[in-house]
């Protein structure tokens, strides 16, 4: 996978630099730059993006100025006010902190699932939180039916508090909340999720469980042998074929032989081998240290367990389980989504905005990595100072600008084909029958003589 | 042209020494020669291929790459097995077809449509799978990897390579002036309807279907 280092590179020879004039530090920048403006004016790049239901988000706040501190999408909880001296929870706070006559409000959550937990109303927007690479939304389906999209303003004159009805969605808004969102209406408030990643912290999914049936294709799936210790493992390969599984706990350091490897099973003999307090385990020595056997019936919940690699791929007769971010085929599945009784978006993405020699130039063809190199070239030629060229530069900058168009044109046969389509739904072609025309000399109507 | 022919008379108009050249080296200006074909690919769009792929169950969308490296766009789509075209169409004519088209199933595919600038669908979700589909598409030239390689061109598009040539070799010769001039020759081509016909043709043949105003219309 070429990475923007090769792309550094041509530029300098470009420059006939080596570094000293223009720094590769500099070229990657506006490289990075390049392709996020390929990708910004063309919108080429297209794909899936499925949301559980209610929607869910990184992390709640209750100022402002906590967003900086996010690191995720946030939502802001509480209502404003006395130019954000104050931050309420209920509007009746708000009310009382003015002293004005106090009303019953709606609950309120601070995360939107909590919206299933109890009867009841709620005074939020439901609101969805798209991923950060996200740049325009095309189109959301609620359970593969479309959502039509409507303003605000629409929504106001159609009903009172519009936003905390129940009911089935139909309309989806980009609504009042920060870039990157959009809200549906009305609103579905029942728990739905499609998948749960058990242990996320812990890294790829190793296992998966549900009520469909899995199985895993790959020739080393399966546990050639289990061992205790890593010593043997160490053992001749004629004897030992496959890969092995320790189904010990350890390696502590062994403080009487002041050694490294204190292997055990149950917890108690690692808490006795610790000199700690003996204590009741909860954990379960596993009786099938291969965890994985033909004549075993596998334990409940866990059908699988891949014994080498990751989840690359996943296939199924009745469905397809598509790559969100297609792009990037290396590294591993973290998240995962469903489009049943779930919200589906089909948005642009944008490459990531850190500029890295590393970074993989995979959301552009290989072919139109030169226009990348021709916006490098205008934006460095057009500094002031040393290598100055402006005219060099305006040509560059030209020539950098067919990028965008290339890809717009690719990325954006949807618009064509329709507007290319001869006879076009609910536009009629055929002329219609023509207005009977009077001759020039037909006497005119009494009442318009005058 | 061979590839050798176009590097040499690249070279000779930058009055290098064919053989032994200085300011331009063999590999850079057969790496100009390539992207002067990259470039005239986008602009003619005239290199056409075709490549097959196997439908398989329960998968409706497919990705350019699987199909060629230099694809650049789908034109037409074809069912070897069934010996059909299956037409384009849109998510959108798709919602106003059927509510819930995305759980639609099929024997095989009718319709596909266009998801990514590097992705279609195919609509219904085939079931079986099985089916050979035959895609044509709008391609980038093919690297040439030998000197005696000639460029998927018509004879009177290979002359606009060597102009691309010269023009590049007077930018790293830093004689922009001259170099623009070359530049315009190069893209006056493009605007005095050269390659109109050619553009054209491209147009009709992807764009150019039935009407779908009945069989679009929900019952």
């Amino acid at each position: 996978m070429a990475t923007l280092s090769t792309l550094v590179d041509d530029v300098l020879k470009r420059l006939n630099d080596d570094g000293t004039l223009f720094t590769r530090a500099e070229v990657t920048r506006w490289l990075s730059e390049g392709l996020r403006r390929i990708a910004v004016q063309s919108k080429h790049a297209r794909t899936f993006t499925a949301l559980d239901m209610p929607p869910r988000h990184f992390t709640a706040i209750t100022h402002q100025w906590e967003s900086n501190l996010a690191n995720g999408s946030y939502r802001k909880w509480t209502f404003t006010h006395q130019n954000g001296q104050r931050e309420c929870t209920f509007l009746w706070e708000a009310q009382a902190a003015d002293e004005a006559p106090i009303e019953s409000h709606l609950r309120a959550v601070s995360n939107l699932w909590e919206i299933t937990t109890q009867a009841g109303e709620v005074d939020a927007p439901y609101r969805f939180y798209l991923p950060k690479n996200e740049s325009i939304v095309y189109s959301v389906w609620h359970d593969h039916e479309r959502l039509i999209s409507a303003t605000t303003s629409t929504l106001d004159t159609l009903e009172d508090r519009w936003w905390s009805i129940d009911g089935e969605p139909f309309l989806y808004t980009q609504g009042l909340g920060p870039s990157e969102t959009f809200e549906i209406f009305e609103i579905d408030t029942e728990y739905r999720q499609s998948y749960d990643h058990v242990d996320r912290n812990q890294g790829f999914p190793r296992s998966f469980s549900g009520d469909r049936t899995y199985s895993v294709d790959s020739e080393s799936h399966e546990w050639g042998y289990a061992y205790a210790w890593n010593g043997e493992s160490a053992a001749p390969s004629t004897q030992l074929t496959g890969i092995g599984r320790r189904f010990t706990q350890g390696p502590e350091h062994d403080t009487v032989n002041d050694e490294q490897g204190f292997f055990y099973t149950h917890d108690w003999e690692g808490q006795q081998h610790r000199g700690e307090e003996v204590t009741v385990s909860t954990f379960v020595a596993e009786t099938n240290p291969l965890r994985f056997d033909p004549d075993v019936d596998p334990p409940v919940g866990e059908l699988f367990n891949l014994a080498q690699g990751i989840f690359r791929k996943g296939v199924s007769t009745s469905r397809q389980y598509f790559p969100s971010s297609q792009w990037n085929v290396l590294g591993g599945c973290r998240a995962f989504g469903s489009s049943d009784d779930a919200v589906l978006v089909w948005h642009s993405v944008l490459p990531p905005d850190t500029p890295s020699e590393e970074a993989e130039i995979n959301i552009i063809p290989d072919q139109v990595r030169k226009y990348l190199i021709y916006y490098a070239m205008g934006v460095l030629l057009n500094r002031q100072g040393e290598g100055y060229d402006p005219a060099l530069a305006e040509h560059y900058n030209l020539r950098a600008s067919r990028g965008p168009i290339l890809m717009h044109k690719l990325g954006n046969v949807s618009r064509a084909a329709t507007t290319y389509t001869r006879g076009v739904t609910g536009r009629s072609t055929e002329r219609g029958n023509r207005l009977p025309r009077l001759p020039s000399n037909f006497p005119r109507a009494p009442w318009l003589r005058d | 042209m061979t590839r050798e022919e176009i590097r040499k008379r690249i070279l000779y108009l930058l009055n290098e020494d064919v053989d032994n050249p200085v300011f331009f080296t063999e590999a850079q200006a057969n790496t100009v020669i390539q992207e002067a074909m990259e470039v005239l690919a986008e602009e003619v769009t005239e290199l056409r291929r075709e490549g097959f792929i196997v439908v398989e169950p329960g998968r409706f969308i497919y990705m350019l790459p699987e199909l060629s490296d230099v694809a650049m766009t789908p034109l037409r789509i074809w069912s070897d097995s069934d010996q059909e075209r299956l037409d384009p169409i849109t998510m959108k004519e798709l919602d106003d077809f059927q509510e819930r088209w995305m759980e639609s199933t099929g024997d095989k595919p009718e319709w596909w449509y266009p998801v990514s600038h590097d992705a279609f669908g195919l609509w219904p979700i085939p079931v079986n799978g099985g089916q050979v589909l035959r895609v044509e598409y709008l391609a980038w030239p093919e690297t040439l990897g030998q000197d005696t390689d000639r460029p998927n061109f018509k004879e009177e598009l290979q002359d606009l390579l060597v102009l691309y040539g010269q023009y590049d070799g007077l930018v790293r010769q830093w004689e922009p002036e001259r170099a623009l001039d070359i530049f315009f020759s190069f893209a006056a081509s493009f605007r005095d309807g050269r390659f109109k016909s050619a553009t054209h043709k491209f147009q009709q043949q992807f764009f150019n279907r039935d009407s779908v105003g009945s069989r679009f219309a929900r019952p």
